[in-house]
This record gives C-alpha cells, structure tokens and sequence, in this order.
C-alpha cells in the first residue's frame, strides 16, 4: 500500500545542530496524523523536509510515493504559524486566500470569475464569507487561521500539513478549529505539529512524539507517562516500540 | 511672474513639471512595495551605491544615466540575494554595499581627469536641468516600471507578504523579489534627476507612508502614493521658483512636512475623537 507520506531514517541540522536524528514514520491515507513534542525539538523541520523547503542530510522523504525533488508540487497543502506574517501587510482576506491557486504564471492583476468563485467556496468551508474583504491583520487569532486554512485547501489538495494550528488561540476556538479540520480529514489527509497534546488527542488517530528522536504511537493513546519521557531528554534513551 | 504663469512661460519648468509626473508614476508604484515590504534600507542601499556606477560610467567615458541604469540593476540583484539568503549581518552587508558604492562613485569622479564633475548634481538632483533627451529616457523608464508592475503585481504582492508560501506555489519567488528590486532600481535611476540620491529614499517612502496612513488597499497606496509625489514636486518647484531654493531638496522637505502633520494629526485625532 502506499503511505501519503513517508519519512525514512531521515536526519538534519542545522549549522552544527543536529535538529532530527533518524525519523521514520509513515503517513496513511486518511490519517489525521500529529506530531507532538517541545518547542525546538524539530518538528517545524519535519513539515520544512516534508514541502521539500529544505534537503534532508540523510535519509529519504516521499510523497504520495514519490521521492521529493522539487517544491511546488501542489499536492500538499499548508498552513503556517499566523504569527510569521507581517500584521500591518494592507491585505484583504479573499487576496490572502486567492494566494493558494497562484502559480509562477499568475500575469493578470484581476482574478477570473471562476477563480473567484473557488475562493468563494474555500470562505465558506472555513465560515469567512461575510469577512472577506477585511483585512487580514484586523482578524482575531482564530479567523487568521481559518483565513490561512483557507488558502490551504483552496487548491484541494490531498494532503493538507497545518504548523501549530492552535497556537495563541483560547480552547474553544480550538475545539471549532479541530471540528473543522475532522470535516476535511474525510476528504483528506493530516498532518499537523503542536507542542502540547491538549484536545488534539481526541480528534487525531495517530501521535508521533518528536524530540530530535522519535517516539511513535499506534493510537491516539498518549500516557503521561510518555510525555515526561519525551520533555525529558535523558529517558529519551528509552527504546520504544515503533508500530505505525 | 507668478508661479502659474511661469510655468507658463519657461520650457525648463515645464520639462521639470513632466520629469515630476513621469517619477510619480513609478514612484507611487515603487514606494508602495518598499513600504509594504519594510525595505527602506535595502532601497537606500541600491540608491546610494548607484553613485559608484555614475562615477564609473564618468571616468570612462560614458554616460552616467547608462551607468546609473546599469549600477543600479546590479545592487538590485547583490542585494536581492543578500536579503534573501544571508540571515546573519545581513543589514551590515546593506551598509557596507550602500557606502562601498557610494565612495567608490566619489573616488572615481575625483580621478575623472580635465572634467570637474558636478558631483552635487546627482546627490542632490537637477530637475530644473532636464532636457528633452533626459525626458524620453525618464519616459522608456517610468513605462518600463508601469508594465513591469502591472504584469507582476500579484506575485510581487504574494512575495512580499509570504515568500515561503509563494515558493510552496511554484512561483519563483527569489526572481520575483530581485525584478521587484530592479523595478525600484530603475525608479532611483528616475528619482536621480528629480531629487538626487541621497534623496531618493525620503521621496520614495514619505508619500507611500502618508498614502498608507488613510488606505489599507495596496493599489489604492499606489495610486494615492503617486498623487502625492506629484503635488510635493509641484509644491516643492513652486516654492523653489518663489524663493530661489535649492529644489530637490524643497521637495524632498515638502513631502517630509506633509508627513509629519499627517501623522501628528491621525495620532492626535485618535487620541481626541476615540
């Protein structure tokens, strides 16, 4: 079978930090896959090895069962931190989101009516319609991240990664967020990191802990138990059982 | 005389007048996207080191407007790529390439043999000086920055707010970065004539910041933008005529003033009225 994506024995550091050390994991079709683990523990660099932003030093990255040569494939789609953007950049929401259909041959400064259409569609699968011509630095947390959600998907791809989706937004917006994201997962795969568990567990089927090394689970099952072991570098050592 | 009918009368204050609406053209385009990218500093690095090319091109015999054009073009791209791939000193690296350009200019200008250069002129401009030739080549280059604009608008926008992202869609987005440099570039070369270099980064980012104070729609910036450049380089000739002043630099002050009430006024405004 093929896996959507699939990391193998994959390393990487940056200058003389090693950042990851021999990941392996597979992504399913239809997973809603998270990677867990603290900040700075590599987990943005999984997604950055993933979009092929970054080579990996050692080791091997597939999608869809392919090896990645280039960026740009459009068959992933993601969704970084909001808080990377320039909040004062004069944008409006729809432009943002019409971003996610551009290409290396978008010449007109108009957008086509059935463009425009599909990024209508897009807003109102995240519940932005009535907010499209704000502009994106007046939004709170949340609608920032349905505006980036937005962007993601507007190009329906098959496998969507999303970068700390919930970071700086108050639990129940979170909980909305994760609904939401559990409505795309029928159609597509999951990928996302976050650095703590929280109510991701009940939404996702599987959990990757990532700490430079890897600590993988079947299930959705995390034990406290496992989550000290993964803040605490030196039980890291620890062999567990990889069975995804 | 008084100003109106001067500018009535005299061919050298009619050709400053269309120098001054062929720079607005590309400077309310240009200093729409140093604005919204927060790239004065890489735009006063090109519009210093610019002088190095002008020098050369004196030196050697050729003229400094192909110099400046060629210069500039080649800071666009030096620091295109430095503010792209060097994250660590990468605003050292701007300095050292804005000053390095800049004596270099200086250096050759004093070597020039037999020929006093008139070195003030293109630090501080000489828009009162501009000839018919010196239009139609303002002409070849403010059309050249509108298409460029028109045509990558977009993806000089998408860049610009998420070079990431843009690169996620295939858009090569360290190209784009560096044509939109050339294309501010090439409205410094523009700038020269109408204030000078040293100018250039006060008249190419006031009026785009005045025009962001009242819009948060980028065509708007750019459009208000380039309004404002043409009613400071009116003001700024006029009160130039009137009071005998050095005129780059009246305009340059005249946008600069503008500016500040502006600014003083929304900041007081707000604090007033809400």
């Amino acid at each position: 079978m093929q896996y959507r994506i699939s990391l193998n024995n994959v390393s990487f550091s940056y200058e003389k930090t090693k950042v990851l050390e021999n990941i392996s994991f597979d992504v399913e079709n239809n997973d809603f896959f998270a990677i867990v683990g603290p900040n700075g523990g590599g987990k943005t660099t999984i997604l950055k090895l993933i979009l092929g932003l970054i080579r990996p030093d050692q080791g091997e990255v597939f999608i869809l069962g392919k090896k990645i040569t280039q960026v740009g494939t459009g068959k992933i789609g993601y969704v970084p931190q909001f808080s990377h953007h320039d909040m004062k950049f004069p944008i409006s929401v729809q432009d943002v989101v019409f971003q996610g259909l551009m290409n290396s041959r978008s010449f007109s400064p108009f957008s086509s009516l059935e463009d425009r259409k599909i990024v209508d569609e897009a807003l109102e699968k995240v519940g932005l319609t009535d907010r499209s011509n704000m502009r994106f630095g007046e939004l709170s947390g949340g609608l920032k991240q349905r505006t980036l959600i937005a962007r993601a998907i507007v190009s329906q791809p098959e496998i969507l990664l999303l970068d700390e989706p919930v970071a700086s937004v108050d639990s129940s917006v979170e909980r909305d967020i994760y609904e939401m994201l559990r409505e795309f997962n029928e159609k597509m795969t999951i990928l996302m990191v976050s650095h703590d568990l929280g109510f991701v567990s009940h939404f996702v089927n599987k959990v990757g802990c990532v700490n430079r090394t890897m600590v993988c689970h079947n299930t959705a099952e995390v034990t406290s138990e496992d989550m000290d072991s993964l803040y605490n570098r030196k039980s890291l050592m620890i062999k567990h059982s990889c069975g995804i | 005389m008084d100003v109106i009918s001067a500018f009535f009368t005299y061919g050298f204050l009619q050709n400053a007048l269309l120098a001054a609406v062929l720079a607005s053209v590309s400077c309310g385009i240009s200093g729409t996207f140093v604005n919204i990218n927060r790239i004065t500093f890489v735009a006063g690095g090109i519009a210093h080191a610019v002088l190095g090319g002008v020098g050369a091109a004196v030196y050697f015999g050729f003229s400094p407007f192909a110099g400046a054009i060629v210069s500039s073009i080649f800071f666009a791209v030096v620091l295109g790529l430095v503010k792209l791939k060097i994250s660590q000193h990468e605003d050292t690296v701007i300095g050292a390439l804005w000053a390095g350009g800049m004596s270099t200019g200086i250096i050759f200008m004093y070597l020039t043999p037999g020929y006093s250069v008139n070195i003030t002129s293109y630090l501080f401009g000489n828009i009162l000086l501009v000839s018919q030739s010196d239009l139609i080549i303002l002409f070849v280059l403010a059309l050249i920055t509108l298409l460029m604009a028109v045509i990558f608008y977009r993806q000089f926008v998408f860049v610009s707010f998420d070079e990431e992202f843009a690169r996620l869609r295939n858009v090569k987005s360290t190209l784009i970065y560096i044509l939109m440099l050339s294309m501010i570039a090439l409205t410094v070369v523009i700038l020269m004539k109408v204030v000078g270099l040293v100018l250039v980064i006060a008249f190419l980012s006031l009026p785009a910041a005045t025009a962001a104070l009242f819009t948060k729609k980028i065509h708007l910036i750019i459009v208000f933008s380039g309004l404002l450049n043409l009613i400071f380089s009116f003001m700024g000739l006029s009160f130039s005529y009137l009071y005998n002043l050095p005129t780059g630099a009246t305009i340059t002050l005249v946008s600069g003033v503008v500016f500040m009430v502006f600014m003083l006024w929304r900041h007081f405004y707000a604090r007033i009225f809400k």
